[in-house]
């Protein structure tokens, strides 16, 4: 990976806009998360996949909290009326510029007027469109992350544009790029730690979980993941607690659902596991059907006493 | 008070109270979390509470000597009382009607009448514990047990902002439009949450909070105010 050594001069920048001539099957602008008002009951959001969120900016030589755009199911067609250049990172996708095939990973240089094409989503749930010096839309709470609620917009739309700052020109040299595989998201071990009400289970049903191959169901989304296979149990309610993104809750009706990035920060489901941060970037990649497996990494010694 | 505590993962760990929600409980967690913010700023990025839980996300791996100096210094605190606030927010209401169309239905379901159920809802002074759910929806404690009940079988598809609604042993606010399965009251034309800043969510955690009945002109009139940023919050 390049590193700029001096940076001498300023370089220009305009505001620029890249057109949706033709809107996404699901499309928003997301940074690393909203931090800081939990307190008040506002969900992290930020980009599902904060693994390859990261890596697009890293390509691009971007600070780490530039914000991207984040694409599912299937992509938008864009028109960026200046210079620039983008990058793309995560789920496997057909990606055109100017009708020309473009793979994942690859500094793309666009030129005034330039066209890209995002078709279907091949593999994986969500795919990253990294620009140079990260998207210029609203900071709100710290973040630019859009969520209902809390950001004037939450969903990218036909006839939307939306800003960057186009350079003037850039750092002659591009980085080679990076053969991007989705080999790192296809594990099927889920790696956890155990949650607070995970000892409350008869064992019976704890060996069932950690030998279930779970299949990831139709009601996913940002929120949370759900899980086809039912666990039928007995588990109390809690009183209202804290809940994080990678918290897995079992429900009475034995539904499990692993909360993803706008998840609320507190819940009253039994709270099973909490996934590694790893595992939230592997899962959040896992589409309809796809089996995971728990797998329990580690256990704490002070637990509660129950 | 009973308490103990549960390493979620390497940065994540979880105390925890008797089952209860209490303001006994909600006075220790506050003291708590004014401890350990004031104390240790640098190691702790979050710290959350539910009713019976204080949850801290510290900043990297929290070794098991650093916690247990911070765990034992936890339990020698003297309670501060002055954390539980007298400041009481009066939240205007208007009850019934297309503002709070399920009104009707609970008042048969419960056998109550709607003026009593009303003065029931409007006589009790709330506690708010913390904010969860959605941005700036209060978790309140001190439901008369009367007024309990089941959340609905299938939620509203959307319920406005500034519902006033009961599920289960709650009462609370919708802060903004949502889907939910409480029971819709009645509405208040204040503002729960305003994202132009923190400093505009108005009750602080361990505040007071009472229901006034207003009627529609009074909620016309309010709404307007608030609209315009003219509207002060007020004290009971």
């Amino acid at each position: 990976m390049f590193k700029r050594s001096n940076i001498i001069g300023k370089m220009l920048k305009t505001p620029s806009y890249i057109h949706f001539i033709k809107s996404a099957g699901y499309c928003t602008v997301q940074d690393q998360g909203r931090f800081g008002f939990a307190d008040l009951g506002v969900p992290y959001s930020g980009a599902m996949d904060q693994f390859s969120y990261t890596l697009a900016n890293k390509l691009l030589n971007n600070t780490e909290d530039s914000a991207v755009l984040e694409i599912a199911i299937s992509g938008p067609t864009m028109v960026f009326e200046m210079a620039t250049r983008i990058v793309f990172t995560g789920a496997q996708a057909e990606i055109f510029h100017n009708g020309n095939s473009v793979q994942l990973g690859q500094i793309i240089s666009l030129n005034a007027e330039d066209e890209i094409r995002v078709g279907k989503i091949l593999r994986g749930q969500w795919l990253y469109m990294g620009i140079d010096g990260g998207l210029e839309t609203p900071i709100i709470m710290d973040s630019r992350s859009w969520f209902e609620g809390i950001s004037t917009f939450s969903k990218m739309q036909k006839a939307d544009s939306i800003c960057y700052l186009s350079g003037e020109k850039f750092n002659g040299k591009t980085l080679s790029h990076p053969k991007l595989t989705n080999a790192w998201f296809e594990e099927e071990k889920i790696s956890v730690y155990i949650g607070p009400e995970w000892e409350l289970l008869p064992d019976q049903l704890k060996t069932k979980i950690l030998f279930t191959n779970f299949g990831i169901s139709r009601n996913s989304n940002r929120m949370g993941i759900q899980l086809v296979e039912l666990v039928p149990n007995h588990l109390d309610q809690i009183l209202t607690s804290p809940v994080y993104p990678g918290t897995v809750q079992l429900t009475p009706a034995g539904k499990l659902i692993i909360l993803m990035r706008d998840a609320q920060v507190t819940g009253g489901y039994p709270r099973i596991f909490q996934l590694t941060d790893e595992s939230i970037n592997i899962i959040s990649q896992k589409s309809l059907g796809q089996k995971v497996k728990f797998n329990i990494i580690f256990q704490y010694q002070n637990q509660y006493l129950y | 008070m009973k308490k103990s505590y549960f390493q979620i993962s390497p940065n994540l760990l979880e105390i925890r109270w008797p089952k209860e929600i209490s303001e006994p409980i909600l006075m220790e967690q506050l003291t708590w979390k004014n401890f350990l913010q004031k104390n240790h700023p640098d190691k702790i990025i979050e710290i959350r509470i539910g009713f019976n839980t204080l949850s801290i996300l510290f900043d990297k791996n929290i070794s098991s000597t650093v916690w247990a100096d911070i765990w034992h210094a936890l339990q020698n605190l003297k309670l501060n009382q002055t954390m539980l606030s007298k400041s009481i927010w009066k939240i205007p209401v208007c009850y019934g009607g297309e503002l709070g169309y399920d009104l009707e239905n609970l008042s048969k379901e419960k056998g109550i009448s709607e003026k009593n159920l009303i003065q029931l809802h409007q006589k009790k002074t709330y506690r708010l514990h913390f904010y969860g759910f959605l941005p700036g929806f209060m978790y309140l404690g001190g439901l008369d047990p009367r007024l309990e009940s089941p959340r609905k079988s299938i939620p509203d598809r959307s319920i406005p902002r500034g519902s006033v609604a009961i599920g289960g042993n709650q009462t609370g606010i919708y802060p903004m439009e949502s889907p939910g399965g409480w029971h819709v009251i009645g509405r208040t034309p204040l503002r729960l949450f305003d994202v132009n800043g923190m400093e505009k969510v108005i009750p602080r955690k361990g505040d007071f909070i009472v229901f006034e009945a207003i009627d529609q002109v009074d909620f016309n009139r309010i709404e307007q105010l608030v609209q315009k940023e003219q509207y002060h919050w007020k004290n009971a």
